[in-house]
């Protein structure tokens, strides 16, 4: 595994990660 | 033509990293979304001339419906980028997410109602169905493609005709043997063999080291 495969694989595990973190913010924020 | 972060325009890959989180952002709302309505008894209603028994949640419906749609497009943005731009990909990854995240909510509140008493099975069907329908698709693209194919690299490698392995295994054994027959064979001519190098190595059936370690014996 080339190392800019690692690279993209760990950026977009970061912003999966981000946007579940969004996610939990807002329905705590609205629904919470 | 191999694709890395240096070569990729930094608008794309704020396209590829922005819309993959609002698509787990979606995700996330409807997963939540359903818990909230499933501890209510599954099911809710908001206006109508009738007294509601099962008020929806306070902004969970918008949350729901928005997670949906906002999702949706975020996950075809996604997609488009992600393939577009040849990185590896997350998009076979979604459905599955989805399924399975929505299957475990039924399972967990099959076997554990927030009412108390048995198991429910009018949630552990759906569950079960929900699973195998994340689950199927996840499976098969593992065996397949892998988890986060590739366009141009990892996907090529496994449409590739049966020769290339073949070839790959071939110019492994000239790697591998200082003294073999063929390093002393006449040599064919150097373009086509550095291009069919690099199509090897493109295609991942031969690694970093070995790709290197065939040029430098080629131009030695």
């Amino acid at each position: 595994m080339t190392r800019d495969r690692i690279t993209w694989i760990v950026l977009q595990t970061l912003a999966v990660a981000a946007g579940v973190w969004f996610a939990i913010w807002l329905y705590g924020k609205v629904a919470g | 033509m191999t694709t890395d972060t240096t070569t990729v325009p930094l608008k794309r890959v704020v396209w590829v990293l922005g819309s993959l989180a609002v698509t787990s952002a979606g995700i996330t709302l409807l997963f939540l979304g359903m818990r909230a309505v499933m501890d209510i008894g599954g099911f809710c209603a908001e206006g109508g001339p009738f007294v509601i028994a099962h008020p929806c949640p306070e902004g969970v419906p918008l949350l729901m419906i928005g997670g949906i749609w906002i999702g949706l497009i975020a996950a075809f943005v996604y997609a488009w980028a992600s393939i577009g731009a040849g990185v590896p990909t997350f998009t076979g990854l979604l459905w599955p997410a989805l399924f399975m995240s929505l299957g475990w909510n039924f399972l967990q509140y099959a076997f554990d109602p927030p009412g108390g008493g048995g198991v429910v099975y009018g949630w552990l069907i759906p569950g079960i169905l929900f699973e195998l329908m994340g689950g199927i698709p996840l499976w098969v693209m593992i065996k397949t493609v892998g988890l986060t194919p590739q366009r141009g690299a990892r996907v090529r490698s496994v449409l590739a005709p049966p020769g290339t392995k073949a070839v790959a295994t071939a110019m492994r054994a000239v790697i591998g043997s200082s003294t073999s027959a063929a390093s002393r064979a006449p040599k064919p001519d150097m373009v086509s063999e550095l291009e069919r190098l690099d199509t090897l190595h493109r295609s991942g059936s031969l690694s970093d080291a070995e790709y290197e370690k065939a040029k430098r014996r080629l131009l030695a």
